[in-house]
């Protein structure tokens, strides 16, 4: 074992030296000129296996930059629009290694699984409007969201020239159900059957109708060959390397500290604009930013905090914005009194300035959000349903509640004063500040919190148990947020609020109405766009009237990265801009 | 291991640390150490003393010295410093010198604290250890060793984020990890006085040993405790800034530890912001602790006979 963690320190030292090194130098503007020390951070005890991977792969472009990998020779750069790739080389930082970035290695969300996507393809691709789009299929047709026929484009072949079919998308739908810990395990599972009919065509069958299963599992599950995947038991799938796959990128090195991908020339969709694809391990983000702005890096994985924004929009550095899709809420618990109460939530609705917090903590960098779930931004959202300040409405309705002010100002409500806890987690500054505020707008309607900062782990263990709504909660209020995934596809809106523990999965505030049930079983079940838009409408009503938890905002997502560098990339709706659209100049934008 | 035992060796060489008083020679000298106690503090004691005091009394008198309330929000957010706000404003648009003035009060007070409880411990053990020897001795003197070797600021992390974050969890939890090194002065203190002559002779005469420990080995010890009180207190205030910045305080209350977690948290090191963000709140960090140490080594001067001598 020890061998491995040694390469990881020389290799982090090398960039280390390296980042040292771009600081001292003296403002070298020309980022390209910097891309012949790519191979540093890779091991520096093998330089010649990756070189030599390299020539056979690909024999055109990449031969080109081969030659002055081995000598600093900037004028090449200028060669080369004679050459496909309009940028050579790119270095883009990201916070943690990926494994050997095959689908049971790859650890975040993004940017794990959008450089998982550039070495493989999925049958569908999401456009940067998260609309699923086919790739490596010419078309997917369903008339009952049940029967899903599927046809191949002609011609895809695996990075080592060996054609893709329909035989290998069966084999990895199969494989991913069989074995399972992916993340694309639980949505294939809708399949009850699969045939294939010849090489270029296939029909999949559903247990049952899902209108979702193009978003959450034909877009999202990348095909892997049969011929390296066949047999591969659950323990070994770590082991498979990432090197065969149909993307517009093959993995030609993965390390801890840095992977190397290189552009497909053969990819069906033209080769890409960039030729090689380099992504440092940088673990700090302020160490990331600083080096995008001395320009060792193109461009930062990470988002760009709020009060970056400003300074990260001067020339040549560019932020690429768009609606995030993570939220950020004041949950109730609805077991604790007086949290029961109608009127007592809404009161507290009413009484936070959504539209400070967004100033303040985001900068503006963020959108207000509206109370039923559903971000404002989505084609399903309700436009009647807005978020809402009032602090005299407020105040009535908590006196209608029998809450009277006692004489320190704060409400005795049956007897009980209006003081309570609201949880936050320490790894979360920007919640804990978001906490800070409410205070003080709570206060305002007669309602005295306080806030309990404990580390995400502990907060999780009060709140949601084992991530198990069925186990007791134990806590009053509780700053939360959830991640991304969960606005793209509508119909999840029910799983927060469904009183079935086996729906309402992340219902952790116990919220419970009869009438909302029966909407969201239908909002699952609808498999007519126009129906399910309208039934999720009557969902956030309904939740924008009850209230189970406080819709506070969505923080924009930013990123930044060189315009000089490269500036052809795509902002996919709530992802970001490392994404396979990025490098595909002809598809989804 | 240094063996401080209570054989009054007038042989200075026995003793290698000098700052230990274990292996005090005799009477004529603790007699002077008594009298000692009366002798004032050097310049560097008084320039300590100073420092801390105008710490003191600005968090004493914060609600009057501070320009607004540090939990209002009084500005733009990330404001620079201009004639409003001196230190400019924090992410949320609080004035940073309110921040500081308010948040001397909680790193004072944790340091403070956390001192108290180091320093009761320390005493309770090393005076128990020194007087009863034996066992006793054995036991606290090995648990002291533990504590010595166990790794400080891992422990540390995982006890604060296990307890939560309060003023008085973490006073509490940095006082427990601090007191071994009172406790292994004070016990040689006490072999060396519970070995004197007068001791003795109060055993001769029946005394108990709840009423020595009480008239004889406490006040000899005191002043010692003291100025180890001082030195764990600069010790408490650097751990509680550290715990602060990493997240591991609580970040509702305002100390100098939570402004510099909130200055990296929202980048000050990447903008020019940490010249009035970071810079005041570790200025003030260290003059506290310089505060702390300068009276701590004077203390420790007077106290020590072995050192005043020099």
């Amino acid at each position: 074992m020890t061998p491995q963690p040694r390469s990881a320190r020389v290799g982090a030292l090398a960039l280390a030296t390296m980042l040292l090194l771009a600081a001292c130098a003296p403002a070298a503007p020309s980022a390209p000129t910097a891309a012949p020390a790519a191979p540093k951070p890779t091991e520096a005890a093998k330089p010649a296996a990756p070189a030599a991977t390299t020539a056979p792969a690909a024999p055109t472009v990449p031969a080109a930059t081969g030659i002055p990998a081995a000598k600093p020779a900037a004028p090449a750069a200028t060669a080369a629009p004679a050459a496909k790739p309009s940028v050579r080389s790119l270095r883009i930082a990201i916070a943690t290694d990926e494994g050997t970035l095959n689908p049971y290695t790859y650890k975040t969300g993004y940017p794990g699984w959008n450089m998982l996507n550039l070495v493989w393809d999925s049958l569908m691709q999401l456009d940067a409007q998260n609309v699923p789009q086919p790739l490596l299929a010419a078309s997917v047709k369903t008339t009952d969201a049940m029967t899903y026929d599927i046809t191949m484009r002609p011609g895809i072949k695996w990075h080592d020239g060996k054609p893709l079919t329909s035989e290998d998308v069966k084999f990895t739908y199969e494989y991913f159900i069989k074995i399972t810990h992916s993340r694309f395990s639980s949505p294939l599972r809708a399949i009850d059957t699969i045939t294939t009919d010849g090489p270029e065509r296939l029909t999949i069958k559903l247990k049952a109708p899902n209108p979702s299963f193009p978003v959450r599992a034909l877009a999202d599950a990348p095909i892997i060959p049969r011929q390296e995947w066949d047999n591969v038991p659950l323990e070994r799938t770590k082991e498979i390397p990432a090197k065969i796959g149909s993307g517009p990128y093959k993995l030609i090195e993965a390390t801890d500290t840095a992977y190397r991908l290189e552009a497909n020339p053969d990819y069906f969709l033209g080769a890409p604009p960039v030729g090689e694809l380099l992504f440092p391990v940088i673990k700090d983000l302020n160490t990331a930013l600083q080096a995008l702005r001395t320009g060792e890096v193109q461009a930062v994985a990470r988002e760009l905090p709020p009060e970056q924004v400003q300074p990260f929009s001067q020339a040549p550095l560019k932020v690429s914005k768009g609606p995030g899709f993570a939220s950020t809420l004041l949950q109730f618990n609805l077991e604790r009194a007086p949290f029961d109460k109608t009127e007592v939530r809404q009161a507290i609705d009413l009484a936070i300035d959504k539209k400070k917090l967004v100033d303040t903590i985001l900068l503006g960098n963020g959108t207000v959000a509206t109370p039923g779930f559903v971000h404002p931004d989505s084609p399903n959202h309700d436009p009647s349903v807005q978020a809402r300040f009032d602090v005299a409405k407020a105040k009535q309705l908590l006196d209608q509640a029998g809450a009277v002010p006692g004489p320190d100002g704060i409400r005795v409500l049956n007897g009980k004063p209006m003081a309570f806890t609201v949880l936050a987690q320490s790894e979360q500054p920007l919640r804990i500040r978001a906490a800070e505020l409410i205070i003080g707008m709570l206060k305002e309607v007669g309602i005295q919190t306080t806030v309990k900062v404990l580390d995400n782990n502990a907060v999780i263990d009060l709140v949601w148990k084992d991530f198990d709504v069925t186990k007791p909660r134990d806590y009053e209020l509780a700053m939360f947020g959830w991640s991304a995934p969960v606005q793209v596809d509508p119909a999840r809106v029910v799983d927060f609020a469904h009183s079935d523990p086996t729906i309402g999965t992340g219902n952790i505030g116990a919220y419970k109405n009869p009438e909302a049930d029966k909407i969201g079983d239908q909002v699952r079940a609808a498999v007519d766009p126009a129906q399910r838009k309208q039934l999720i409408g009557q969902y956030e009503r309904i939740l924008a009237t009850d209230v189970p938890f406080v819709m506070l905002y969505f923080q924009d997502l930013a990123y930044a990265y060189r315009a000089d560098a490269y500036d052809g990339w795509l902002f996919q709706k709530g992802q970001g801009i490392i994404t396979k659209l990025s490098f595909l100049p002809g598809f989804g934008r | 291991m240094i063996d401080t035992r209570a054989t009054p060796s007038p042989r200075p060489g026995s003793a290698p640390v000098a700052a230990r008083p274990g292996a005090e020679p005799v009477a004529p000298d603790a007699l002077r150490a008594r009298h000692a106690r009366k002798i004032r503090l050097g310049p560097a004691g008084w320039a300590g003393l100073a420092l801390l005091a105008t710490i003191t009394l600005a968090a004493v008198f914060a609600p009057w010295v501070a320009p607004y309330d540090p939990r209002q929000t009084t500005g733009q957010p990330f404001s620079a410093p201009s004639a409003a706000h001196w230190l400019g404003t924090n992410d949320i648009g609080q004035d940073i010198l309110s921040e500081l003035i308010w948040g001397a009060r909680v790193s004072l007070a944790i340091g403070v604290l956390a001192a108290v409880v180091g320093t009761a411990l320390g005493t309770a053990a090393g005076v128990l250890g020194g007087y009863f020897r034996g066992r006793v001795d054995a036991f606290l003197m090995r648990t002291v060793d533990v504590v010595l070797v166990v790794p400080f600021l891992p422990l540390m992390i995982l006890l604060a984020a296990y307890l939560g974050p309060s003023v008085g969890t973490l006073a509490l939890v940095i006082g427990v990890l601090v007191w071994a090194r009172p406790a292994r002065v004070v016990r040689s203190v006490v072999l060396s006085q519970s070995a004197r002559d007068y001791v003795m002779a109060a055993r001769a005469l029946g005394s108990g040993s709840g009423r020595i420990l009480r008239l004889h080995i406490l006040p000899s010890v005191l002043s010692m405790a003291l100025a180890e009180f001082v030195q764990l207190a600069s010790r408490s205030i650097l751990l509680e800034a550290a715990l602060a910045f990493l997240g591991l305080g609580d970040p509702i209350q305002k100390s100098w530890g939570s402004v510099l977690f909130y200055a990296q948290a929202r980048g000050a090191f990447l903008s020019g912001a940490w010249v009035w963000w970071v810079l005041p709140p570790g200025l003030l960090i260290t003059t506290a602790v310089l505060g702390f140490a300068l009276l701590g080594f004077d203390m420790e001067r007077i106290v020590n006979p072995r050192l005043r001598r020099r």
